[in-house]
């Protein structure tokens, strides 16, 4: 996972200002804004380009702690179905292949119920592993 | 060694091979694909010709007006759906009639029976959603339509039931004939793709791919093209708003497009006729898919986009010289030949094999087998308007009792269970391929197209075949359709 | 073996997540006659293959999976004890409501006192698009693709071109680049994704997968296994593919994600008259449709963006087949459901269209801007507290207003909204204050900029 590319799928009507560090798109509604984030001289965050609160709220939790929900699969011996399985939170993007790498690596066996907690605490985050499914 | 090889295992090498079937004979039918009926016999508009069409004196005459009985004779005795839904050709204007009368004239010089002119206001009360801009039509009574996959493989199950073997992935790269030292005798060398084979006699059906075959063994060489049909299909609820299959009279513009229902009741419409180069090429191309909506809304002003479910091509073997090829080659005994079986060729197929059969016959001086085995029972189904019969229905509840898979729904648009699925992969010259289940059941043939049955039915064809799903294939070769399992490394 | 017709008083076609929330509110009524019916061997319906999160939210207050979504009203269902058979398919409705049912267990006919359709919908094919090129294997629909990843452990493709950016094709990006494939594009015929925003950014940006946007799939190439696509622009207004433009793509799996449609088979059968723009039954605020005693909710009315809608739809269903069939002493209503409806499918209605004079219904009329609304009529001898119109935009309209007006184009009740598009279903709620007093002809509801 890498930056947010802008790219063609930004509405060309959006204004993006030609010093800011990157652009964050607005994930609240449809209107997808594109929120330009520069850099005050005390170096804080600035924002701007949304059109309500909202885009910098999310802005501010992109640039500096995005996170993002992960589901994946866990094939489990002797089930033809695979097991489903979420983190107990969303997992920091910076570490999210790390995290796949982690869960896809699990070895797991029947019962599983769906709550189950497979791992307690992934790459040391505190992130436990939780089916999603039962697998009887 | 073999007594006859056939190859080719579309409607002509199957309804020969059903044949000569009867015959004491080892026979044996290769096809380069997966399947039988993988060319041209699965991509067809599905006609049975009257015969009007065919200049009279031609082979095509000749076999379509005594195949056209033929058909309808074999799809039953092989329980193959079939309809004898009478066929319309459509005159535009007034100064277009006389062209009727000139089509009946030559039906009639062909042998045909039951064509007649017809009223517009006749078409219109047959046929309510044709053009009411029409002048008028031909009917022809004895037009009809089959299911030419239904038909190909029928015949093929009745072969093998009959000891007929087919080897299918198995693609003939050579042929060559010696003569013995001592007998005379003539025996062929077939290379294939699956190792050599030999044959006292062999006859050629291998479609487009005829000629390459042939001029490898005969100085009378033969030029095929393969001439590509592109067709659209709607859904069956617009399929039943029509009876008769619908032709447009030919003009200089082109030889018109055809609207008719199917045996399952979905509506084609097509086919396009246009040479290709490449005689694998089934594509189907933007172009031509507009140019049948064009045509085709002459006929049905009332086409509309939006009942489409898929659309698809099939290539023709057309030779050089226009008629088809059937019999002998002069300069190869024991080589039999069926080229250039363009349409009305799934009409003619019944008669051709007949005639190549006792070709095949007299000259080896071959005795029936005292016992000719039936075909197999069609794969047991049910259709709606049949439960609305209680007794119907009360002997599909015994027969869920007996075969609990009977009442596993698999695909939901066509109503196929998996018991049907099943005896598709069952059946002699089974389904091996999710094509093959496609064509044996209707199964992915739906409004949905495979989209909600298709992982179940890969479930059952590997369970059946005992391999794993990803070995699986569309059609055959390198038609898989999964590329890989979780967990296991590829 | 003899087919003995049985009586239910309620029975539910389908066992997702409409059916299940409509079996237990039937029962929370008071209802104790019921029975679902499901095709699958499973309760849970498609949010069983949908593993990703974002479900429940609104319902359950907490952001759930799809699984962990059905799980938590199969088990709800079974602790209710509602009586429910598996693996069985619905073969016919009659207009009179009797049921053919076939399953591994034998065939069955059921008379019901009423029916609540909850079937679901299907993918648009390949086909329905007229996709020219060669039929290789390697195309499939991107909810079959989703069903053999989750539910059958089995990779559909390595390098994938997905057409459509609906929402399944947005998550089937990220769920197939997560197990290891390489998404090469994701290809829109319209200048605006179909998705939601979260999943453009979440499944497509983070992963750098081009969308593209105003572009199609023109032709797929490959004999046996598909070896790549051409795609090609199209123009901003025809949508027609510029040919001259075109440029191939070289992928093995051609996903389809271009649509939704209820799957209305059933329905139709039992002469249940479908809305040409939703493709689902027409119904009035109560969800009855054209046969009386025959209600719809779920996919099969109208494709739904959340699942949280769909129970609470469902629940509404539920709540109406109940008061039916504890009223059924007094007469049906006969009405035709026809009214109102609009001479060409995918247009919207022209202004004054004329349409027959109903006492008892008042239709509403997907005007410009609209593609289609739910409730399309009113019953007007149930009129209810408020009113909760479904509609979904014809186009993307940023800052426009949601208009409903009456057959004189006097207002009702309008609604500023920042942006409407076509990928997420609108409501305006008209509470029964803004009744007026009930007027004749119809209302339509429009977007005005």
């Amino acid at each position: 996972m890498s930056k947010p590319t802008p790219d063609a799928n930004h509405s060309p009507d959006s204004l993006v200002s030609p010093d800011s560090l990157t652009t964050i798109t607005c994930t609240g509604c449809p209107m997808g804004c594109l929120v330009s984030v520069t850099q005050g001289p005390g170096g804080e965050w600035q924002f701007s380009g949304a059109q309500c609160p909202r885009g910098d709220i999310h802005a501010r939790q992109e640039i500096t702690h995005p996170v993002r929900p992960l589901t994946t699969l866990i094939p489990v011996r002797g089930s033809r179905i695979p097991l489903s399985v979420k983190t107990s939170q969303p997992v920091p993007k910076a570490l999210f292949w790390d995290f796949v790498d982690q869960i896809h690596r699990l070895e797991l066996e029947r019962p599983i119920h769906t709550g189950d907690i497979l791992a307690e605490n992934l790459l040391g985050t505190g992130i436990a592993l939780l089916a999603t499914r039962t697998l009887d | 060694m073999h007594d006859v090889v056939i190859i080719g295992a579309g409607v002509i090498g199957c309804a020969i091979a059903r044949e000569v079937s009867r015959y004491k004979l080892r026979v044996l039918v290769l096809d380069q694909a997966s399947d039988v009926c993988e060319g041209t016999s699965k991509a067809n508009s599905g006609i049975i010709h009257a015969g009007y069409d065919a200049t009279p004196g031609t082979r095509k005459a000749h076999y379509n007006v005594r195949g056209n009985p033929l058909v309808y004779q074999w799809a039953q005795e092989l329980s193959v759906p079939c309809q004898n839904n009478t066929s319309l050709v459509l005159a535009f204007s007034e100064t277009d009639l006389p062209r009727i009368d000139a089509l009946i004239e030559r039906g009639q010089q062909n042998g045909v029976t039951g064509l007649r002119k017809v009223s517009r206001e006749e078409v219109l009360d047959r046929e309510p959603l044709v053009n009411p801009a029409i002048a008028g039509a031909l009917l022809a009574e004895t037009g009809g339509i089959v299911s030419p996959y239904g038909l190909t493989i029928a015949l093929a199950e009745h072969a093998a039931v009959n000891g007929v073997e087919f080897r299918l992935n198995c693609q003939v790269q050579a042929l060559a004939h010696q003569t013995d030292l001592d007998g005379g005798q003539t025996n062929f060398i077939i290379e294939t793709s699956q190792g050599p084979v030999q044959a006292r006699a062999i006859v050629n059906a291998a479609g487009v791919f005829a000629d390459r075959l042939h001029n490898t063994l005969s100085q009378d060489t033969l030029t095929i093209t393969a001439r590509r049909g592109e067709y659209w299909m709607l859904d069956k609820r617009i399929g039943a708003q029509f009876c008769a299959t619908l032709f447009q009279l030919p003009t200089d513009k082109g030889k018109g497009i055809l609207v008719t229902p199917t045996v399952e009741q979905t509506l084609i419409l097509g086919p396009t006729s246009d040479p290709v180069p490449d005689k694998m090429d089934t594509r189907t191309t933007a172009a031509k898919l507009e140019e049948i909506l064009e045509a085709a809304a002459q006929t049905w002003p009332g086409l509309r986009k939006d009942s489409f479910i898929t659309s698809f091509s099939g290539l023709r073997a057309h030779l050089a010289e226009g008629d088809f090829r059937v019999g002998r080659v002069p300069d190869v005994p024991g080589y039999y030949l069926a080229a250039g079986i363009e349409s009305p060729g799934l009409t003619a197929a019944p008669a051709i094999a007949i005639d190549l059969a006792e070709l095949i016959a007299t000259d080896f001086n071959l005795a029936l087998k005292p016992e000719f085995l039936s075909p197999p029972p069609p794969i047991p189904g049910f259709s709606l308007k049949q439960l609305a019969d209680p007794d119907e229905l009360d002997n599909l509840a015994a027969e869920i009792a007996r075969d609990p898979a009977m009442g596993r729904m698999v695909c939901r648009c066509e109503q196929v269970t998996e018991a049907q699925i099943r005896a598709a992969i069952r059946r002699p010259v089974g389904a091996r391929t999710l094509d093959g289940i496609k064509r044996r059941t209707r199964a992915n043939m739906g409004r949905c197209q495979g989209g909600f049955c298709t992982p179940r039915i890969l479930e059952i064809l590997a369970e059946e075949l005992g391999c794993d799903s990803t070995d699986l294939t569309k059609s055959g070769g390198q038609s898989r359709i999964l590329t890989g399992q979780l967990g296991v490394e590829a | 073996m003899k087919v003995m017709p049985e009586k239910v008083s309620l029975v539910i076609i389908g066992g997702g997540p409409a059916g299940l929330a409509a079996a237990l509110e039937a029962q929370r009524q008071g209802l104790t006659d019921i029975l679902l019916i499901e095709r699958d061997q499973q309760l849970g319906g498609i949010l069983n293959q949908c593993i990703h999160t974002g479900f429940g939210l609104h319902y359950f207050g907490e952001e759930l999976s799809g699984p962990e979504y059905a799980d938590r009203f199969s088990t709800a269902f079974t602790t209710a004890g509602i009586a429910c058979l598996l693996e069985s398919h619905v073969l016919e409705i009659t207009p009179d409501r009797v049921l053919t049912v076939i399953s591994p267990l034998g065939i069955r006919k059921i008379a019901a006192g009423a029916v609540i359709l909850a079937m679901g919908c299907r993918e648009r094919p390949r086909g329905a698009l007229g996709i020219p090129g060669t039929r290789c294997a390697g195309v499939l629909t991107a909810g079959m693709a989703q069903r053999l990843l989750n539910l059958q452990g089995m990779m559909p493709g390595q390098s994938i071109v997905i057409l459509g950016s609906g929402d399944i094709g947005l998550i089937m990006a990220r769920r197939l680049t997560l197990e290891g494939a390489k998404v090469e594009a994701v290809v829109e015929l319209m200048p605006y994704s179909s998705g939601l925003t979260r999943n453009v950014v979440q499944c497509l940006q983070d992963y750098e997968i081009p969308l593209l946007l105003s572009h199609t799939v023109v032709e797929t190439h490959g004999r046996e296994r598909l070896i790549g696509v051409t795609l090609a622009p199209v123009h901003p207004q025809s949508r027609k593919p510029d040919l001259a433009q075109t440029r191939f793509i070289a992928c093995d799996t051609l996903l389809l994600s271009v649509g939704l449609i209820p799957e209305n088979e059933l329905s139709l059968g039992a002469g249940v008259v479908l809305d040409p723009a939703t493709r689902g039954p027409r119904v009035d605020q109560r969800l009855g449709t054209s046969q009386p005693g025959i209600f719809a909710c779920g996919n099969v009315l109208h494709v739904h963006d959340l699942v949280d809608d769909v129970s609470r739809e469902a629940e509404q269903a539920a709540r109406s087949a109940v008061a039916f069939l504890n009223e059924t002493d007094l007469p049906a209503p006969q009405a035709d459901f026809s009214t109102g409806r609009l001479p060409d499918q995918h247009l919207a209605a022209p202004a004054g269209w004329p349409f027959p004079e109903q006492p008892s219904l008042l239709p509403i009329l997907a005007g410009p801007g609209i593609r289609s609304v739910v409730p399309q009529l009113i019953s007007r001898d149930r009129i209810p507290e408020t009113l909760r119109l479904a509609f979904r935009p014809a186009r993307v309209y940023r800052s426009a207003s949601i208009c409903l007006r009456d057959g004189q184009g006097q207002l009702i009740i309008k609604s500023q909204r920042r942006i409407l598009t076509p990928g997420e279903e609108a409501r305006l709620t008209i509470p029964a204050s803004h009744w007026p007093a009930v007027t004749a002809g119809h209302w339509q509801l429009s977007i005005e900029v």
